[in-house]
Formats: structure tokens, sequence, C-alpha cells
């Protein structure tokens, strides 16, 4: 009797795993300059990303639960540009591969996407010290200039069309201060 | 494990150090100062007979030993290069434990062994290491029994366990520790332990709070008392060691202004008397006599030089006979036999490294042991003068080093970094002296916020970012122009150092010429804001330490928000992994500075954190410093020949790191103009190594295409004047390389200038390769086969790409028979010569992609310098009949082709692989960059060849 319910919880466990997973829609970075926001109430959600190895899922739940995959996640840095419903999200977990993930508390990983420009939340680093595998260092780190100029580079058209806003965690005026240099020219 | 032991290599020391007369003034070579020490550590035996010693070259690490009778130096283990000392501890005055590790074909591995040293008549004959398996340190001398040591280790469940042991037992292969020190409290992050009193104290830190709690007992006792609770780290708490049961001296600021050193009550957790206070310093250290219940010594900084001030009569004495026998130097009595009728000195000036001096009490005789850097030796640095000034109210010191030799009439201000609780000392310092001898003049100041004049003083820095610091900064500056002023002032500084230099530039423009700011902070707010795990109240709480509590007026002494000020010539250095002074900060500040088309130079270092990893970037950076200070102020540019000439080689070489740094693309990003600026002043004075140098980077430049006459003839300069490598570089270019039209004359003549050394492996290879390509004027009838197939397989391997390149040469020039063509192709690698088919998959401009990824661009319209042309191909057996395993080779050749059509090789390159590796699914791919030559041509032209030298691809990649 005792293991038929540990069964039937172990089940109902894997379903709602399972579900989790589901619901997420699939989807991928951007890379074409070009305006996709089509409804009033979107934004543009810009995800800097440095991981030591590939990896092979990033959850991130909110307005919209969405999953990025391995094709924007390997190793090096890469940046995620995706026109998403405005609102709170945060980052919710990070797949190393099909048997290892990190799951993250919302607290500390919240951010809000606003309509109608470019919100910049951070640089999501994934770092693995010392070779071991469960001991990874994951931090969101404000690299604002740096994803300033991989949109001057890669998006100028976009860059032209949307204003740039830092959405991390704490206060930042570096896009204020560089729009106002704009406006100075 | 296995240690290469060196004995009986006799070296005598004595007489490294030398005295000032006769000094050499000349600006010391960047590599003779940034480098490890070369010697250091020394420890005595306790029976004084022996000075073990560490010693670090660039060829390896050693551990050493000093014999005190003949004073000869004696090897005992090579560690390799880049071994460490972690620590040693002499068991008995036979046994040295050593702890460290060592680098073995480029791996480091942790060494714990004891080195026996046994003795014939006297002299040290042999070394016997004992390797100790246990992991663990020694923590001190048992007081119950002084032939043992209390060791500390860890459990395999992470506990603390301490062992009273006899040292000598720890080699034993299967040794277990009996002895166990009970009831060990599992929140101790670390042990102490005062062998005068027994006492043992365990330090346990709270996470939360940040707070530091200290038990204490008896080494066999059972309760644990408690002697401080929760200790916020704001304050000083030191125990130097216990005076009775129950007291303790401590080194606290606590009750007072200044670091003193007290009486604790540990029951009564009162300071109930002052054991010594300086009335103007913080005390850095002290040591107290357990048995008479009193200090013995105390230090602190003084005038920026460390003074140890012995409060014991006999010390005290042995320090003043030092200091009278060597003046100039400061003495400090850093280790004594157990009989203490024999000292280690340490001997510190601030214009000089280090010396280890040897005191015999008896005949009150002191030897020089070692000096730290005898290359350094030879040369004379700056003294500095200690200046006071009166600056809102507190006294403010700072250190003023006149230049030596050539006067340059430049100030250099060094703010420190931190700026709480770090301050600039005058002990000899290698940044200082590297400007100094560079004829500027140097100044340091310890602004408030600095460490060692008392905790007001101290304290008073916090929030005063670009405000009283620098107000302090400016009054030293005034009262040093007061005395010896200068025509110009540059400021220069590393992190804080880095800020306050770019604001003092942004306050004051009329006063300051040149800033060059090191991995500084620019966006004071953005401290607050570094990461998601950086923005909780308790990161915000440590930052309000130093910098203030966050607010608006951030802004207003934040450099990136103030760059419109910014007007004075300015040079920006940073790492891109620094994780203190963040890199967001520079690129900020880059950022906003060209947006603002406000000029500065930069140089930002790969793999760099808060500082440079090894010595190759201090050289590097300070040499761009001195060079941009130069040229920003109108100066002369540093003149090599004008040197004496010893010095020369070495500056030159200085020249040629800086060079090479920005010509790899590896440390910074290349920048082929920084590149070829320095290498032309390295070879200014015709050295041989620059000159060859600059060869190669003219020969392989992209940026601008340099008449091949112009580098043959720096090749043939620097090979005459004894560059082994220049005459290689020219004969393998004349072999390979169709832009210098060779003929076998010419390469004989070249092949004349190799050294006389027959044991070369590119001497070898080189007359190898001529003597198949020129059959006709062979000087031995050995055939081309016999010719390679007696180079050993040794000689062969070691130049893997070499030997690729010979071989595509060898096929494409098609003077090789069949026969013997299979036995060059089976010597390598075991290639067959069964016939081999390519197959293209992609091929066009190789773009890197917003991921960082390559991508084929395949219509190409313009190839430009600089672009690299790819392509993707699959290799496939030719005939039926080959096995799975065999080894196919193709050349890989890329050529040019001008406008009427004909083509010169650009590069042969052999690829080989067997069929099983070779599938449609596994691509072989060959990448190409465009130089300015291969930029002449009209198009470039890929063609695959199997091993008959038959064409089986061909791509045009047009170049319009």
């Amino acid at each position: 009797m005792q293991g038929k319910r540990v069964f039937h919880l172990m089940l109902l466990s894997s379903i709602l795993l399972l579900l989790a997973g589901c619901v997420a829609t699939r989807v991928s970075s951007q890379k074409q300059d070009t305006d996709k926001l089509v409804e009033a109430n979107q934004g543009y959600l810009l995800i800097g990303l440095v991981n030591d190895y590939d990896l092979q899922a990033l959850y991130v739940w909110g307005e919209e639960n969405l999953k990025l995959t391995h094709e924007d996640l390997s190793a090096g840095e890469n940046y995620i540009l995706l026109p998403v419903k405005a609102g709170e999200y945060h980052f919710g977990r990070i797949d190393y591969n099909y048997y290892y993930r990190t799951s993250l508390n919302e607290d500390d990983w919240r951010f809000e996407v606003k309509p109608g420009r470019i919100n910049y939340v951070g640089h999501l680093t994934v770092e693995q010290p010392f070779y071991y595998f469960f001991a990874n260092h994951i931090e969101l780190e404000n690299r604002a200039a740096n994803a300033q100029l991989f949109m001057e580079k890669y998006f100028p058209g976009l860059l032209t069309s949307r204003d740039m806003f830092y959405a991390g965690p704490g206060q930042d005026r570096f896009y204020s201060l560089i729009a106002g240099l704009e406006e100075q020219q | 494990m296995r240690w290469t032991l060196w004995l009986l290599t006799v070296v005598s020391l004595w007489g490294y150090a030398q005295e000032d007369a006769g000094r050499i003034i000349a600006p010391v070579p960047a590599k003779s100062l940034f480098t490890n020490q070369q010697f250091s550590a020394p420890v005595l035996s306790p029976d004084g007979q022996y000075i073990a010693l560490f010693e670090t070259t660039e060829e390896a690490a050693q551990v050493g030993l000093i014999e005190r009778s003949s004073t000869n130096y004696v090897p005992l283990m090579n560690l390799g290069t880049g071994g460490r000392l972690k620590e040693y501890f002499w068991l008995s005055s036979s046994h040295l434990l050593f702890t460290g590790s060592l680098v073995k074909n480029g791996k480091r591995q942790d060494v714990r062994v004891t080195l026996e040293v046994i003795t014939t008549d006297g002299a040290v004959s042999e070394v016997k290491p004992h390797v100790v398996r246990v992991d663990g340190y020694i923590m001190g001398q048992a007081a119950e029994d002084p032939k043992k040591v209390l060791f500390t280790t860890t459990s395999r469940g992470g506990d603390t366990v301490i062992y009273v042991v006899d040292p000598i037992r720890l080699a034993e292969p299967n040794w277990s520790g009996t002895d166990r020190i009970r009831y060990l409290p599992d929140d101790m992050v670390r042990y102490f332990y005062d062998s005068g009193a027994d006492m043992l104290l365990g330090l346990s830190y709270d996470d939360e709070n940040a707070t530091y709690s200290i038990k204490y007992r008896k080494l066999r006792g059972k309760p644990w008392q408690v002697m401080l609770k929760d200790f916020n780290t704001d304050y000083t708490f030191e125990p130097m060691g216990f005076l009775n049961d129950t007291q303790i001296a401590v080194l606290s600021d606590i009750a007072t202004d200044k670091i003193a050193l007290y009486l604790y009550d540990i029951p009564t957790a009162t300071f109930s008397d002052v054991l010594y206070e300086h009335e103007s310093y913080d005390l850095v250290s002290a040591s107290v006599d357990h048995d008479s219940g009193k200090p013995t010594s105390v230090r602190y900084y003084k005038g920026g030089e460390m003074v140890v001030e012995y409060l014991n009569d006999v010390q005290e004495y042995h320090q003043a006979q030092l200091n009278k026998s060597v003046p100039g130097r400061r003495f400090t009595l850093a280790d004594y036999s157990a009989d203490a009728d024999v000292y280690v000195a340490v001997a510190y000036a601030p214009d000089a490294p280090t010396d280890y001096y040897l005191f015999d009490v008896a005949r009150q005789e002191a030897r020089i042991l070692f000096s730290v850097q005898p290359e350094l030796d030879d040369y004379t640095f700056s003294r500095p003068q200690v200046y006071e000034v009166t600056s809102a109210g507190s006294k403010v010191e700072s250190y003023y080093y006149p230049p030596v030799g050539q006067v340059n009439d430049v100030l250099l201000v060094m703010p420190h970094g931190g700026p709480v609780g770090v301050r600039d000392t005058t002990e000899f310092n290698r940044l200082t002296q590297f400007y100094t001898t560079r004829g500027y003049a140097v100044l340091q100041v310890n602004f408030r916020g600095s460490f060692g004049f008392g905790k007001a003083f101290r304290e008073g820095g916090v929030g005063e970012f670009g405000q009283q610091i620098e107000q302090d900064i400016l009054a030293a500056i005034k009262k040093v122009q007061q005395v010896t002023p200068a025509q110009n002032i540059c400021a220069m500084g590393s992190s804080y150092g880095g800020y306050s230099s770019l604001m003092l530039s942004i306050l004051h423009p009329e006063l300051v010429d040149c800033v060059i700011s090191r991995f500084g902070v620019y966006d004071l707010p953005l401290l607050f804001n570094q990461s998601n795990l950086k923005t909780n109240d308790t990161w915000a709480s440590q930052v309000s330490e130093t910098v203030g509590e966050y607010s608006e007026d951030l802004y207003q002494i934040s450099p990136l928000y103030l760059a419109e000020k910014i007007s004075t010539p300015l040079l920006i250095t940073a790492g891109y992994n620094d994780e203190v002074a963040t890199f967001e900060h520079t690129q900020r500040l880059d950022y906003v500075l060209t947006k603002l088309k406000i000029p500065f130079e930069q140089v930002y270092y790969h793999n760099t954190g808060h500082g440079h990893p090894t010595w190759q970037g201090d050289i590097h950076e300070n040499v761009i410093i001195d060079d941009f200070i130069r040229r920003t102020l109108g100066l002369k540019a540093l003149d090599v020949s004008a040197q004496p000439a010893g010095v020369q080689t070495a500056l030159v070489e200085d020249f040629t790191l800086a060079a090479d740094t920005f010509y790899a693309n590896d440390r910074v990003d290349r920048d082929e103009q920084k590149a070829f600026k320095y290498y032309q002043r390295a070879a200014a004075n015709n050295h041989h190594h620059a000159l060859y140098k600059l060869a190669l980077a003219k020969l392989n430049a992209r940026e601008k295409l340099y008449p091949i006459e112009d580098i043959i003839r720096l090749l043939n300069q620097a090979a005459d004047q004894g560059s082994a490598d220049a005459a290689y570089s020219l004969a393998t270019a004349y072999l390979f390389n169709d832009r210098f039209n060779a003929n076998p004359s010419l390469i004989k003549q070249t092949m004349l200038k190799f050294p006389d050394d027959e044991g070369n492996d590119s001497a070898k290879l080189i007359g190898m390769l001529f003597h198949c390509l020129y059959p006709t004027v062979r000087e031995t009838a050995q055939s081309c086969a016999e010719a390679y197939v007696a180079i050993p397989d040794q000689s062969r391997k070691g130049h893997d790409p070499l030997l690729r390149q010979m071989i595509a040469r060898l096929i494409t020039a098609q003077q090789l028979a069949e026969s013997e063509l299979a036995t060059i192709l089976n010597s390598y690698n075991a290639i067959t010569t069964s016939n081999s088919d390519a197959e293209l998959v992609e091929a066009g401009r190789l773009v890197t992609q917003a991921n960082g990824k390559d991508t084929y661009q395949t219509e190409v319209r313009k190839l430009n310098i600089g672009d690299r042309i790819g392509v993707k191909f699959t290799v496939s057996a030719g005939d039926f009949f080959v096995q799975a395993d065999e080894q196919l080779g193709t050349v890989v050749q890329w050529l040019g082709v001008g406008d009427d059509g004909t083509t010169r090789v650009l590069k042969n390159m052999l690829f080989n692989g067997s069929p099983k590796q070779l599938n449609y699914f596994n691509y072989w791919g060959a990448t190409f960059e465009i130089g300015a030559y291969d930029a002449t041509f009209k198009a470039i032209k890929l063609v695959i060849r199997d091993v008959h030298n038959q064409p089986k691809l061909e791509h045009l990649f047009q170049v319009y």
C-alpha cells in the first residue's frame, strides 16, 4: 500500500515536471535587424549570456513562459534578443543537460520588461569553478556598455527605432547618460 | 612521485651584495625589475648549521640550503619552472619538512616531503627525501614536549583533527596519528596555538552577521572559554600571545585611536593596561614572552619604514650592532637558532632590494647571506624623502622619490589603491623605481583613509572619494612643488589610484599634464548595482564602508558622469576579467569618451583581472606607460644606445616584448601599428634579436606590404650578428616562400650562417629539404629519402608544422621518385601513396555571427586584408582496395593568381587521415588569412592535391 502511494506520488511529480517543461514556449534569439514588435504591449528582452560550457536550456517564467534552447546557449558570450509580452519575469531554471539543472528562486532573479523598448536585464554568467559540475556560480551581472556595443554592431536599425533601458536588478543611469550625449550631438 | 635531487652543485653566495659605490646609474630594464625574487624565505636549522632557502629562476624553482661552516649553497630539490613554496619547517637539525608544489610536464602537483640531510666530514653528502603522505600543516612546537609538534589535518568528514606527533614519524609510509587532541568544536574555521602558554585558540565566523568569535583552552583541557564574542571587523583585535592563563596581549584599536598593544583580561572582557602605544602610528605586530609576561617587540611604520622596536635588551643590542655595521640598511631579526647564538637578519632599504645577513652573536659579526634579486645589485635606486603637510586639520605623510640620473622634470603622482585601510610604505618598490631610474620624480601620499595613522584618520577617508582625499594629495603636491618643482605633473594609479588620478585631472586640469588610469573605477553608483547578488543590503553596507552611503552625490564624483570635463591626455589600462573594478567601469568610460570625441589611449588585457597574472603584463604595461608620458609631454625617447653596454640588451628586450604583445593578438588585441613602433625602437640599436623580430613582423604584416629586399636585408643583418633564428628563418623562407626568389647559391650562403651546432633540429631539417629540392648541387650521394630518414624521429616530432610544409613542398616540387615518396610519407604518420579524392562542401569568406560562430559567406564580392577565407571538404579513398585504417594524404595549396593568370604559391600544407575517420559527416577544413602580399593578387585559388600532386579539387576566391 505504502509502495503504491509512493509510486503515485512519483508519477504525479513526473507529470508535473513534464508539464512544467511543456508549458514554456520554445523561442530563439532574433537574428535579423528588423523591428518585430507587433503589439503595443510587447517589448524587447535582451539577455547577455556568458557560460563556460554549452547549456541545454534556459527557462524564463513570467508574463510568458519561455524556453531557450541549446542553439542560443553555446559556450562563450551570447546575446539573446526576444520580442515578448511586457510584464514581470524571472529566470526560472538552467538545464545543463538532460540530467542536471539548477532552479533559480524568483526573488533573486526577477526583472520587468516594459513595452515598446529594448529591456537589457543583465549578463547571466554561468561559471563552473574548479571543474566541479554541481558547483556552478550563477550571477546576473550588469554589463550595460557591452550590451550597447553589441546592439550597435548587430542591430543598428532596431536601436534607432527603440530605446535601450536597463531592466536588471538595481538602478542604473548609463543608458540615460548616453542618450543625453546623443541628443547633445 | 619522483624528484630530481641536485646535490653538491656548490655555489658560494657570499659576496652577492655590493657596496653602494660603483653602482651604475641607468634605467633598470623592466624585465630585471618585474620578476620573482631569486632567493627568499631563509630559515635556520635548530643547531644553526644550515639555512634553508627557496630559489626561483626562469628555468626552475628549488629548495636549497647554505652550509654555515663552508658558506656553500647546496640545492636540495628541483621543483621545475613555476614550483612554489607553501612553507617549510625544520623538524630537527637534519630534517626539513617542505610543503609546496612542483611542476612536471606542465602539470602542477602538491608536494609534502621531509628532506633528510646527511653529512660526511661535516659537509652535506646526501639528501634523502621521505614523502609525507598525509595532508596537513604544523601549527607549532608542543609545549609539553619540545621534540613534538602539533600537526593539523582534515578528516574524511571534513573535520579538523590535531595530533601531537614526533615530526620525523610523519614521513612513515603508514603513519596514522594516535595522540589526538579531543573535543574540537565543529564551528571553528581555524585554530591557532600559543606554544609558550600551551593554549589552543579557535576562530569561528558568523556569515549572517559578518562577526567573529574566539574561544580558547589549554591544549589538553576540556572546557572552551570565550575570549571574544560576535566581534565586528570594523575594529582590530589580534591576539599576540598569552601572558598568563587569563590575560592575553592583543593588538586593538577598540579603546584607542591608534592600534596599540593591550593587556586584555579575558574573564572581565576588558582592556586592563596599555603595554605599548605609539603616539603617531598604529602597531602592525608585536611579540610577547610568556615566561616574563612582558612584550618583547613591537613593529610599526614610521616615515614609511618598518620599525622594529625591541623591548628585550639583548635583541635590541643585536639590532643596534647590525644597524651600525651596515649603514643605510634597517635590520630586523627574522630567525634564530635554538641557542640564540646565530640570527638571520633582514636588511631593508628603500633604495635596494632586501638583503639577508647571518649574525654570529659570539663574534658580533654580520655576513651577507644573499640578496633577493642579485640582478639589481648593480643599479642605483632612488631614496625617498618624507614630507608632512597639514590638510584640513590632519597631518598627511608623503614620500618623494627624486629621479635617478637623467632628469625628466616630471613629477609622477601615484595615489595608492583602497583607499581605506591601505597605505604606501618606503620599502623597495619595483614600480616606483622603474620610473625613478628613467628620470621621473615620484610622489606617494598616505592620504586620509590610509592605514597606520590611527582610526580617526583611517575612517576619515570613508566617503571622501574625489573630495578630501584628493585635497590631501593636492596639499602634498603643492608642498613638493615648493621644494623641488617639476615642470610637468602626471597622475598615475591603479584601482582607487586610477580613479583618483583621473579625478585629480578633472578637478585640477591646470595642474595635471597627463593621466594614467589603471584598473580603475569610474562609475561609483555601479558599485552598488554590479549584479543581482551585489544589490542587497549586506553588499551595500560593505561598499558604503569605503565609498560612503549611496546617494545622488555619487554621480557628481564619478568620472563617467564628469567625462565632458576630461581634457588631460589620458591612458587607460584594464583587465577584461577584473572582478574588483569590473571591466564594465572601463568599457563605460571608453564608450562615453569615444562618443564625446575626447581623445584617449587604451590597452586592455585579456585573461587579466585586477592586476597582471604574470610579470609579462607588468613589463608590457610599464614600457608603454613610459612611452605614453614621453610622447605626451614631448620628452626625449629613452635612448638605449646611451646606456651602459650591459643594460642595452635588456632594454631592447623590453621593447621587443612590448612589440610581441601587440603583434600576437593574445594578451592584448592585435595592434600592428603599435607593434611596429616598438619593433623599430628595439631594432634601432641593431640588436640581432630585435632585427630578427622586425623582419618577421614585416614579412607577416597585414596592414602594409614591405619590400622583400628590406626583409631579406634585416634577416641577413640579424644572422650576421649571431641570430640563429634569423638564419633559420631566412633559409626556410628561401625554400618555401616564392616571394624570396631563391636560388641554391643564396640558400647555401644562408646555411653557412647557421651556428656550429650539429644537434640543432632546424638546421638538420632545412639541410635535408635543400638536399631534396636541389639534387644537382648535392654534396653527398645520399638520396632525399635517405636524408629524411637519417633525421631522428625525436627531431622530426618537435617540428610538425615545418615538416608538413616540407613534405607538401616536396610533393608539389615533383623531385621525388615514387619509392622516395613512399619512404618519406611512411615515415611521417605512416601515410600511404594510395590515391585520394576530395569533394567541396562549402567555401567562402568566414564571417563571425552575433553568437560568435563562423559561417561561410559564399557570394564574396571583395576580399580585404585580414579577411579569412576557408573551405570545408571531404576526402575519400580513390581506390577500391584502400584499407579502412590506411592514412591518406592530401596537399592543401593556396595560390595567388596574377592579372596575367600566372600563379604563385602562397602556402602548402600536408593533411592526413584514414578512411575510417573520413566520411561525409567528417569534414576537413582549411582557412587562409589574407595578408598584405596576398591582396596584391587578382584572385586566391585553392587547390587540393593527392600525394602524387594530382589536383582533386579547385576553388577560386575572387579579390575585387
